[in-house]
């Protein structure tokens, strides 16, 4: 579904923000990218969305490549960021029905929305209120409405649980599990170790824009991932001050 | 590049967003009390001033027409002396007034509004105010208000950043966005323009309104349309420039500012630092130390020259005969007579000297201002507001029957100036047509109209033109985190 082969981004003032990346997420897979802040993972998410333009090597969605048709690309992607902020001034369904018609499905029904919306645990009440009065859970939620009504087989998700608080992150993992159940294929960047875990068929660690770690889900049960985490982490941060 | 049914998606989008907007109510509020309320406000002044304007045109038409009147009497008079001090009076006269009518019963008019605004300065707050100021400055402003965080600013950042992550491309969303602002605008502008323009028109009911000026405004409505298509086009371009929506605010600001007020407000100033015409002052003095003060030496030489030509003194008191008529010499003797002649006959040549140099100053104080016209004119056009402010004076500003008008009845007088100067003899050769008011002022079919408004329509369109495939390109190559 998703192949990052031989992936760098340098910036235009130098940084090298991704460095030889190679990563692959199958259909109905979650890969989880952990890593700290500045370490490569929202980059990353950028590159697979055509925003950023990778320095060489290349992103193919369903063996298309992202930088030669990204429309045919994002086709099949949706994306939900680290802080879904959508139309304050209109409801719900409004701006889950723009979404998507922009996202493919200009045939959209309202009461597939209506129930895309009720799939992803908002209730009926909320459907016609304005996103300006939503919490951040909320709107979270709305941001994998989004995918789901668009029905594409990747989703990006960058941090999708930061902030929230445990009840709703754990609602929102859920969700998460469900999709992959569907057979979607998952790439969520996050700082969440316990999440991460939980999720995780693929987990990677980035560090300094390098995958510094991989595992499958097997090699994960026998292995303590927040110490592996805080180790990498400390010898990036460490390697910086240095 | 651009999708129809994304563009419409996201134009019917950006339309929804900006009527829910406080931003749009509060605008669209303000443009329709302005356009509508300047007329009601303007309303009492605007009939005095066509009241005024009537009054000093025709009273300045009746002023030369007397003097014409005057020379014919003379000149057609069987008992008359050849009057020649009295013509070249006239011609003084004629030279010094300001070629174009419409000049004097400006400064009449304009010294009789000041007067007025002292009684009750009201009507001077809403002065400037007319439709295309709030169809121009003020709906540039609201498109400013309205689509300045379009693509800058964090939840549209956001937003965007949905909506590129779907099968969208990026000249999809420009072109939608565009669009969805021209449309919000298009709202506002139909509105106002509307009411105004009906307002106007209950005003207007006494002056007969003919299918050109109909034509005329039509085409200032759509030149108008074009105006904010090219706003808007700038708005978009500043958005996608800055990042950050209050740097992208203050900018719009700063070029409202300078762009659309300071520049085209002041093209007329910095004119005449180019172009630099003698001021009013100098000219009259100019005028004055030509005309009327020399002649005063001039009658001296003139009867120390013809005491030359005759070989003998004139007496002092032969000069209150200078303007005598003929019965009045009647029983004088010969030579007296033969004396005031030959001092007419002196008086005569000098003078056509004189007028002949006033004449030529007024020519080149009337060329220069023309300059000064066209260069700022010109220097308008560098803003959109300022071709929209050309095309709008050429448009619709004094196009319409009741100026005609006006403009007929002086022509009427002066005609009738000319046709009693031209039957003095010689005086043709001073009478320049091109002092009087030109045929091509009354060629004012919308078709004229609009024509004299190419340069500013083409302005207004590769302005636009241009600030849109400027923000097409940044937004096309700009890499989005």
């Amino acid at each position: 579904m998703l192949r990052i082969e031989k992936v760098c981004k340098v910036y235009a003032n130098g940084v090298r923000a991704v460095k030889d990346l190679d990563l692959t997420v199958s259909p109905g897979e979650v890969y989880v990218l952990l890593g700290a802040n500045g370490a490569g993972k929202t980059t990353t998410l950028m590159m697979c969305l055509g925003f950023l333009n990778p320095t060489s090597g290349r992103i193919l969605i369903n063996d298309i490549d992202v930088r030669k048709d990204p429309i045919a690309a994002k086709l099949h992607v949706a994306y939900v960021s680290e802080n879904v902020q959508l139309e304050p001034n209109f409801t719900a369904i409004q701006n889950l029905e723009f979404f998507a018609r922009v996202g493919g499905r200009p045939d959209v029904t309202r009461k597939e929305i209506s129930d895309a919306l009720l799939r992803v645990g908002l209730p009926g009440d909320t459907h016609n209120r304005r996103c300006g009065g939503f919490s951040k859970g909320m709107r979270q939620r709305l941001g994998i409405a989004i995918a789901v009504i668009r029905g594409t087989d990747l989703v990006l998700l960058d941090e999708p649980t930061s902030g929230l608080d445990p009840r709703g992150g754990q609602e929102f993992i859920s969700l998460l599990k469900v999709l992959r159940g569907e057979g979607k294929a998952i790439l969520m960047t996050t700082h969440d170790v316990f999440r991460a875990k939980e999720l995780a068929d693929h987990l990677g660690i980035m560090v300094s824009g390098e995958l510094a770690v991989s595992r499958t889900r097997g090699e994960l049960l026998n292995e303590d991932i927040e110490n592996l985490y805080l180790e990498h982490v400390e010898t990036s941060v460490g390697g910086k001050a240095a | 590049m651009f999708r129809a049914n994304h563009v419409i998606s996201i134009a019917s989008r950006e339309v929804a967003r900006s009527v829910r907007d406080t931003r749009f109510l509060g605008a669209f509020t303000a443009c329709l009390i302005l356009g509508v309320g300047s007329v009601f406000v303007n309303a009492h002044s605007y009939a005095q001033k066509q009241r005024e304007y009537a009054r000093s045109t025709s009273s300045y038409a009746r002023t030369i027409a007397d003097k014409a009147r005057l020379v014919g009497h003379f000149h057609n008079s069987p008992k008359s002396v050849a009057r020649k001090p009295v013509a070249t009076q006239f011609i003084a006269l004629a030279g010094e007034a300001d070629p174009d009518p419409r000049a004097v019963a400006k400064v009449e008019y304009s010294s009789w509004f000041h007067g007025e605004l002292r009684k009750n300065p009201l009507p001077g707050l809403f002065f400037p105010v007319d439709l295309t100021f709030v169809l121009g400055l003020v709906m540039a402003l609201f498109a400013f208000a309205l689509t300045y965080d379009t693509l800058s600013g964090e939840v549209q950042r956001d937003v965007l950043r949905l909506m590129l992550a779907g099968p969208v491309s990026r000249g999809s969303i420009l072109a939608g966005k565009w669009l969805g602002a021209v449309l919000s605008l298009l709202i506002p502008y139909t509105v106002t323009g509307a009411a105004t323009a009906a307002v106007l028109y209950d005003y207007a009911q006494a002056a007969p309104i003919s299918t050109e000026d109909v034509l005329a405004t039509a085409a200032f409505f759509g030149t108008g349309l074009l105006y904010l298509c090219t706003v808007t086009s700038l708005a978009l371009m500043v958005s996608v420039l800055f990042r950050s929506a209050g740097a992208a605010m203050v900018c719009l600001v700063l070029v409202w500012l300078v762009g659309f007020v300071a520049l085209p407000y002041s093209a007329i100033s910095v004119a005449h630092v180019f172009v630099n015409p003698p001021g009013a002052a100098s000219f009259e003095h100019r005028l004055g130390s030509t005309g009327y003060t020399s002649m005063n030496s001039i009658a001296e030489d003139n009867l120390r020259r013809a005491e030359k030509r005759l070989g003998e003194p004139i007496p002092a008191a032969i000069m209150d005969l200078e303007y005598a008529f003929d019965e009045d010499l009647v029983g004088v003797d010969p030579k007296l007579r033969e004396m005031i002649e030959a001092i007419h006959d002196e008086e005569w040549r000098t003078a056509t000297g004189v007028a002949e140099s006033m004449r030529a100053a007024c020519s080149e104080r009337s060329s220069q201002e023309s300059l000064v016209e066209n260069v700022a004119a010109w220097l308008r056009r560098i803003s959109p507001y300022g071709c929209f402010l050309n095309a709008s004076v050429t448009l619709a500003n004094t196009g319409f029957d009741r100026e005609l008008q006006l403009r007929e009845m002086t022509q009427r007088y002066l005609a009738e100036c000319v046709a009693l100067c031209r039957k003095i003899g010689g005086m043709n050769r001073y009478i320049d047509s091109k002092l009087f008011p030109s045929p091509a002022l009354f060629e004012v079919s919308a078709a004229t109209r609009l024509a004299r408004c190419v340069p500013d329509i083409t302005g207004i369109l590769v302005m636009g033109l241009l600030a849109f495939l400027i923000a097409y390109r940044t937004f096309v190559r700009r890499e989005i985190m």
